[in-house]
């Protein structure tokens, strides 16, 4: 079992380390305040990692995701300010991305585009796109019940709160338990034999896509309606932060292997080192290359874990 | 252990046996290339029909189209009684037919039990997922198939045997009345392949059809009912088992008789090539090994598939190195990688052709060209005629079909595309050639143009080690042979000596001794 | 042996364009052709080296990056390599005294380190070299930052060495072109004829089977990515040259758009198929559309919603082409060309075509009609660039400047980088110069890179402006000062002075850290503070990226790890929201926010009492300057000795030496906010 979750436990310890180091340099950083706020700024790479796993998983990549964001983050915006009601703005945005998910996704799975390809043109055209349309105006004038969607701050974050928390553990179910979670791992792990045994994965590429556009479409909204106005060019560098967040949690790039809770714990690591260093009191100038050091030194843990892994073919055949 | 089996539905005691199948006239081309001109199969109830033909014959296009994994061009197909209109894989799996293919097509991230379970259980996407019942279910079907394999380890940590076995795991478990099987022993040996065969008696006892493809020509002639012969794209005949001799199929397949299958002649032994003392490689499994080849001698290899066989030709070729030293042509050396192999005039024809032996994607020339780049190149820049010189030489000495020299080498057949790789190392120059399965998944023309090739190669002096899970060609082509058991030899025979008896003993792990004692000639 | 002549049937089936390059050659003559329809100074030799001088850094990177995609890797980490080696040679050569040659190798060195890195992590490790250059894209970028703090920017190379980047052979071959060409051969040999390019292909159809074949995978991966980081370190060199300036945000991005450049030059990301002539062709697309856009003025957000669509369509039709003949085989087998596919080609480049006529026409109706300077009613045609198109702060001031062009009857273009980029800036202004405009009015993101262009305009006989920041004086015609940097830190340094009497912490919550405006700010804020306030103490700086929500996260955290901190400097537009929401929700009242931004965005903040106080000129006004001032200057209407100028609405304004005053800032309050629209 151990053996097994190698990858996740050298992430773990990662974080551990850090804990360590934070609670014996700067103990206010577990202030239930700081903790809320960290949460609710990370949100939304953890729900789009939720996706981005799924499409890992598949042997996928998709790095379009931040120009969605700051579609859907415009989109939610523009249908709140025409006076929809929050959740309706919420399915807009939700609708919105699973829209460009959806033309991610069919690229993807049924013309067999790579997807590096497809979402790096989708990443630049949507992204000048919305840039053309809005020319960089934010959008204000926001209903009052906009920010918070109506209820107040800490109700609403106990909410988010609860609300990821189920979205993680439903997702994490569903991979294992549902069939349909199964298939998710054997598209990734072999389409060919995939298809041999019926399952369609064209459809799971591109019910991946989609749904990741979904969820970036939630994220969108839920990070929007901290605010009272919205930025026309959110979302810059997301990809790359949600990428390596599950890329560190472990999953194998080539598909076929991932795991929720390495991603969770991918999204905490790099969620908190930001904040982590200045309370450490590391200058901000040193961050990026800290952050940098620390993706490649967590991966390397997960090699060094893995290889016994990759040995194993060989200590079979000599049983 | 009970077989999961609903044999009673089916069971019928009385003749005449109903159809499970039938395709008449079915046709196919892909991108202009007529691969199936009119193919005609009838699968029977309780029977055992055997698809012989050789390499590109039609014999994987027509199974495909049964298992709806391509769609016919024109033909009729009729499952279970009804005509079948528009196949696919779910479709074919509901009417009962499950298959198993050559290559294992596994799922290496996950679990063996999984493996079995995703095979098994349909497609309804919100389904839920029992775990525990996946794993019993699992250890039921192996142990069915007589196997002790654990349900819970992950496919990509199986040996192709193993994994060869969880496919025929699958395959039972589907509970088919139509079931196909490809080349399915290739990866199997001795017990395994009984295990097989009494497994395929026994299905067949309980009504299920069984569609065997095979190119191993006695094995058909031991477990098969009727024979459906391909040749180019046609079903040429379809004989009753009892009725046809091995020639006579031979002669269907071909097309022409083919001569004696093995060339065996005796050809002077030189000087010591490879000497081998006492080498010892933890990473792959083997401990003790002490023998040696000369030039001009075919030296055998056998023993059970993992058994070591593959593992002492990689760490000859320094695929997985050891730490002990081995000689050379009278030169004790350390061979770290495939590099340093080639420099001393080593060859390697690994078993996987499509994964090892060849690069699919890259053109004949290319291929041929790839072990030996610095005969084709000056000042490390290849030259395009001499590469062109060298692969025209070789696609025609070794009669590689093909229409130009730069066609890739996946789009040849399988007998074609282990020339190639063998051509590779013929251009090296090789004193030391390891051949492992050189005729594996080989048509039976090929097979013996091969046969052909190792002999003229030990006439010219090459010491060739031969590696073969297919006892009458290692019995018929080796001078001597080793056999391996647990990662060491447990015995060389002369030719003399060697018996299939004899050789299946010490794969066993019997003594020397003991197996001379207990087989006598 | 007996080597036998190669018989002819054997030899069939070699084509010259395997891998499906005839696309993207046609793709690119028909947008050649269509440009020189339609863009003004388009077909020149002069505009061709001119598209080949600006490809050369990006150019360098894409061929570095082809073998690397071939034998089946990818390195992301290119461009930070570029900000990375460009700051050590900067370094080396401002700090370490150190003569240009022996720099030069100092940065090669570095690169070959960086690469180095990346090759023992893929090559010797084994980890995919996805996330090694994620890591790296990080780390090389980071370094370069920690190294600068983000502020300094190393300029004043000689003159001998800024040749390499500006210089030209017989007064019209660029200089670095010989440099992109030798090491174009030299890769398309590496690649095509040599046994280490056949290595590669094999290693990216199938690594096991290459190694099967005696090729020394690691070595071969691992030369790549060396050869990839020396590659980079080397087009650093040839962009501080060119640019005239070494600093750490040096080719951010460039990564994408040289990964994009090789997937459309029909390089397949799994490895295996590719030509290096396929990345030149790619290459080119990229660079004459961008070219042609400007040239035409379109918008810049524009080149990248075509370059994404095309780059869709290209590879779409590739592969709709070669699907039809894999639907059961992984082996591809090639087809002849067949009309249908001629067919398709043909539908792209007409879909193209008409594209850009319809976007020409939408340009031509938000602007009056007839920007050929040939026409007899001449209208005054005047560019104006911000320095980034999306930055609130020149939103707003582009109002200003299409009521004066509205006002005075004359053509605007208004463009400029998406984001901060000195390079676009220079290319911008390049190709307007190709185009023939009356005057450029220019928002300097760096001094010393645009400065000989802008003199290139002058010799063609534009008339050159510079608002928001100055260029070099002898480059420019005239400045539009809205206010010093000097005047923005003393103003906001007593503001925080007049909210903290007793003294106290305060925190600056910057743009990016190697933003040099905002640098140049935080050095006169500091010395303020220094002679005017030492009772104010700054405890920390942070950067948002001009990011409202990194502003918010970092105001957050400054709060919990500086709980005496009471006020928070925002000198960067949307990261004044960002902090004044952070406050808000703190709950904490005895924390002030001032800074400078837009007073549309701050509005409910500043109504609400969580910013005190903005700081920042009428930023509609100097819009309206830019092109007032621009029209007066093409007609000869300002003289330089002149003390002030009379510019329409404005009134009339002072003049100083050369530059034109706008007036003092203006602190945006409570009282005023509500009659402010900008």
């Amino acid at each position: 079992m151990i053996k097994a979750h190698i990858r996740e436990l050298s992430v773990a310890l990662t974080i551990l380390l850090l804990m360590i180091a934070l609670a014996l340099i700067a103990p206010g950083y577990f202030s239930r305040q700081n903790l809320a706020d960290l949460f609710l700024a990370n949100a939304p790479v953890m729900i789009i990692a939720l996706g981005m796993t799924l499409i890992i998983l598949t042997g996928q990549i998709d790095i379009s995701v931040g120009s969605v964001f700051a579609i859907c983050s415009v989109v939610a915006g523009l249908s709140s300010r025409l006076g929809a009601p929050t959740l309706i703005s919420a399915a807009t945005a939700c609708l919105t991305g699973a829209a460009c998910g959806a033309l991610n996704g069919a690229l993807v799975g049924y013309l067999r585009i790579p997807s590096i390809v497809v979402t790096l043109a989708t990443m630049v055209a949507l992204r000048d796109a919305l840039r053309w349309q809005t020319q960089g105006s934010w959008i204000g004038n926001l209903p009052a019940s906009f920010q918070w969607m109506g209820f107040t701050q800490a109700t609403y974050t106990a909410i988010t709160f609860s609300g990821v928390t189920v979205l993680v553990l439903l997702t994490a179910w569903s991979l294992r338990f549902l069939s349909v979670g199964r298939a998710v791992f054997a598209t990734g792990s072999n389409p060919q034999a995939a298809r041999i045994i019926g399952i369609d994965t064209n459809r799971v590429t591109f019910s991946v896509f989609t749904l990741t556009g979904a969820l970036t479409g939630l994220a969108a909204m839920l990070n929007s309606v901290r605010f009272n106005q919205i930025p026309s060019n959110s979302g810059l560098g997301l990809e790359m932060k949600v990428i390596a967040a599950v890329a560190v949690g472990g999953a194998a790039i080539t598909g076929g292997y991932a795991a929720i809770l390495g991603t969770v714990l991918g999204v905490v690591l790099l969620g908190s080192i930001g904040t982590a260093l200045t309370f450490l009191g590391v200058s901000a100038y040193w961050e990026k290359a800290i952050q940098g050091a620390i993706i490649l030194g967590a991966i390397t843990l997960n090699i060094l874990g893995s290889h016994r892994e990759k040995n194993a073919p060989i200590k079979a055949l000599a049983r | 252990m009970a077989l999961p089996l609903q044999a009673d539905s089916r069971l019928r005691e009385n003749p005449p046996p109903r159809a499970l199948l039938t395709a008449s006239s079915i046709t196919k081309n892909f991108a202009g290339v007529r691969a199936l001109k009119s193919a005609s199969l009838q699968l029977l109830q309780g029977e055992v029909h055997a698809l012989i033909g050789e390499n590109g014959a039609g014999k994987s296009t027509l199974t495909k189209i049964i298992t709806g994994a391509i769609s016919a061009d024109s033909g009729t197909l009729e499952i279970a009684g009804k005509i079948v209109p528009h196949n696919d894989p779910n479709i074919a799996r509901s009417l009962g037919i499950a298959a198993i293919y050559q290559q294992p097509s596994l799922f290496p991230h996950l679990t063996v039990a999984e493996n079995i379970a995703l095979a098994l259980e349909g497609e309804s996407s919100s389904r839920r997922v029992n775990w525990k019942q996946r794993r019993a279910q699992a250890t039921d079907l192996l142990s069915s198939v007589g196997s002790s394999l654990d349900p819970m380890r992950l496919a990509a940590t199986l040996s192709m045997a193993e994994q060869q076995i969880v496919e025929i795991a699958k395959a039972i478990g589907a509970n088919a009345s139509i079931l196909l099987m490809d080349e399915p022993t290739a990866l199997l040996t001795g017990r395994e392949v009984d295990n097989l065969f009494s497994l395929i008696y026994r299905l067949r006892h309980d009504g299920v059809g069984i569609l065997y493809i095979s190119h191993r020509l006695e094995e058909i002639s031991a477990i098969a009912d009727r024979i459906t012969v391909m040749r180019d794209g046609e079903t040429i005949a379809c004989r009753n088992a009892a009725d046809v001799t091995r020639s006579e199929l031979i002669y269907l397949m071909v097309g022409r008789s083919v001569a004696s299958i093995f060339p065996k002649r005796s050809v002077p032994i030189g000087d010591l090539a490879i000497e081998v003392r006492s080498l010892h490689n933890p990473s792959a499994g083997l401990h003790d090994i002490s023998f040696s080849v000369r030039s001009g001698e075919i030296f055998g290899l056998a023993g059970l598939v993992g058994s070591g066989r593959t593992e002492l030709a990689r760490t000859l070729f320094g695929l997985t190195p050891s730490t002990s030293s081995i000689e050379v042509r009278g030169e004790s050396c350390h061979i770290h990688s495939p590099a340093e192999a080639i420099a001393r005039g080593i060859a390697y024809v690994p078993e996987d052709r499509r994964q090892h032996g060849i690069i699919l994607e890259m053109g004949i020339d290319t291929n041929i060209s790839l072990a030996n780049l610095s005969s084709v190149s000056q000042y490390g820049l290849i030259t395009p005629d001499k590469e062109a010189t060298l692969a025209t030489h070789h696609t025609d000495s070794l009669r590689i079909k093909t229409s130009s020299i730069y066609a890739a080498a996946g789009t040849l057949s399988g007998g074609n595309q282990q020339k190639v790789a063998l051509a590779r190392w013929l251009a090296i120059h090789p004193q030391i050639m390891i051949l492992d399965e050189p005729t594996q998944g080989v048509d039976v023309g090929s097979k013996a143009e091969i046969h052909e090739l190792i002999m003229q190669l030990a006439e010219r002096g090459v010491a060739i080690i031969l590696i073969s899970s297919e006892l009458p060609e290692i019995l018929a082509m080796s001078d001597r042979i080793a056999v391996l058991h647990a990662g060491t030899i447990t015995g060389i025979l002369s030719r003399g000596e060697a018996t299939q008896p004899r050789i299946m003993s010490l794969a066993f792990g019997h003594t020397y001794h003991d197996t001379m004692a207990e087989h006598p000639q | 042996m007996h080597p036998s002549k190669p018989s002819r049937a054997n030899l069939a089936g070699r084509t010259s364009f395997q891998n499906g390059e005839w696309i993207l050659l046609l793709a690119l003559l028909a947008e050649a052709a269509l440009f020189s329809v339609l863009a003004p100074g388009f077909f020149t030799l002069a505009n061709l080296f001119e598209i080949l001088r600006f490809s050369v850094e990006l150019g360098l990177l894409s061929i570095a990056l082809t073998p690397i995609i071939i034998a089946g890797g990818i390195d992301l980490s290119v461009g930070s390599t570029v900000g990375l080696t460009a700051v050590i040679f900067g370094l080396a050569w401002h700090s370490g005294h150190l003569p240009i040659p022996l720099a030069i190798l100092i940065a090669l060195l570095i690169g070959l380190a960086s690469g180095a890195l990346n090759a023992l992590m893929i090559a010797g490790l084994r980890l995919p070299a996805l996330i090694v250059t994620l890591g790296t894209y990080s780390l090389y970028r980071g370094i370069a930052e920690g190294i600068t703090h983000g502020a300094v920017s190393y300029t004043g190379f000689p003159k001998s060495f800024l040749l390499l980047g500006q210089g030209y052979l017989w007064h019209t071959i660029p200089i670095q072109l010989t440099i992109f060409l030798l090491v174009a051969i030299g890769y398309a040999l590496l690649l095509h004829r040599s046994v280490i390019g056949r290595a590669l292909y094999a290693i990216g159809f199938n690594p096991e089977g290459a190694r099967y074949a005696g090729i020394p995978v690691q070595r071969r991966l691992a030369l790549v990515y060396l050869l990839s980081g020396i590659v980079s370190s080397l087009a650093a060199i040839i962009y501080v040259a060119h640019l005239g300036l070494a600093k750490s945000d040096l080719g951010t991005g460039f990564e994408l758009s040289a990964i994009a450049a090789v997937v459309l030059g029909g390089t397949s990301v799994f490895g295996g198929r590719g030509t290096l002539f396929g990345t030149l062709l790619g290459l080119f697309f990229l660079s004459i559309l961008q070219n042609g856009m400007h040239l035409l003025a379109l918008p810049s957000e524009l080149t990248g919603v075509l370059i994404g669509t095309l780059l869709l369509a290209i590879v779409s039709i590739d592969r709709l082409r070669t699907k039809r003949n894999s639907i059961t085989t992984s082996e591809e087998k090639r087809r002849p060309k067949t009309q249908k596919q001629i067919a398709a080609i043909a539908a792209l480049l007409l879909v193209a075509a008409l594209a850009f006529i319809a976007l020409r026409s939408r340009n031509n109706s938000s602007t009056p009609k007839g920007t050929r300077p040939a026409t007899t009613n001449h209208r005054p045609v005047i560019a104006v660039m911000p320095k980034a198109k999306g930055d609130p702060y020149f939103i707003s001031a582009r109002a200003g400047a299409e009521e004066a062009a509205q006002a005075l009857g004359i053509d605007l273009i208004w463009d400029g980088p998406t984001s901060l980029d000195a390079s676009q800036q220079n290319e911008l202004v390049e190709n307007w110069i190709t185009r023939g405009v009356d005057a450029i009015v220019v928002a300097v993101e760096n001094k010393g890179s645009i400065s000989t262009v802008l003199r290139k305009a002058r010799q063609h006989g534009i008339s050159v402006l510079t608002w928001d920041a100055d260029a070099e004086p002898d480059a420019r015609d005239f400045f539009l000062n809205q206010a010093t940097p000097e005047g923005i830190a003393n103003t906001l340094t007593d503001e925080a002075a007049r909210l903290m009497p007793a003294g106290g912490q305060f925190a600056i919550i910057t743009g990016a850290l190697s933003a040099e405006n905002q640098n140049e700010w935080i050095a006169y804020i500091k010395k303020r503070v220094a002679a005017k306030h030492p009772q104010l103490i700054l405890s920390t700086i942070q950067p948002s990226d001009d990011d409202r929500d990194k502003a918010f996260t970092q105001t957050q955290t400054i709060l919990k790890v500086f709980p005496q901190v009471k006020l928070i400097m925002d000198i960067s537009a949307p990261a004044v929201p960002g902090s004044a929401e952070a406050v808000q929700q703190s709950g904490r009242k005895d924390v002030d926010v001032i800074g400078l931004s837009l007073p549309n965005i701050c509005k409910p903040y500043v109504k609400s009492g969580v910013v005190q106080t903005i700081v920042l000129w009428n930023t509609r006004d100097l819009g309206y300057l830019t092109v007032y001032a621009g029209w007066l200057s093409s007609q000869k209407q300002i003289s330089k000795e002149a003390t002030s100028i009379a510019a329409g609405r404005l009134g009339k304004l002072q003049m100083r030496g050369t530059e034109i005053i706008l007036g003092t800032p203006l602190i945006i309050n409570k009282d005023n906010i509500d009659h402010l629209d900008f």
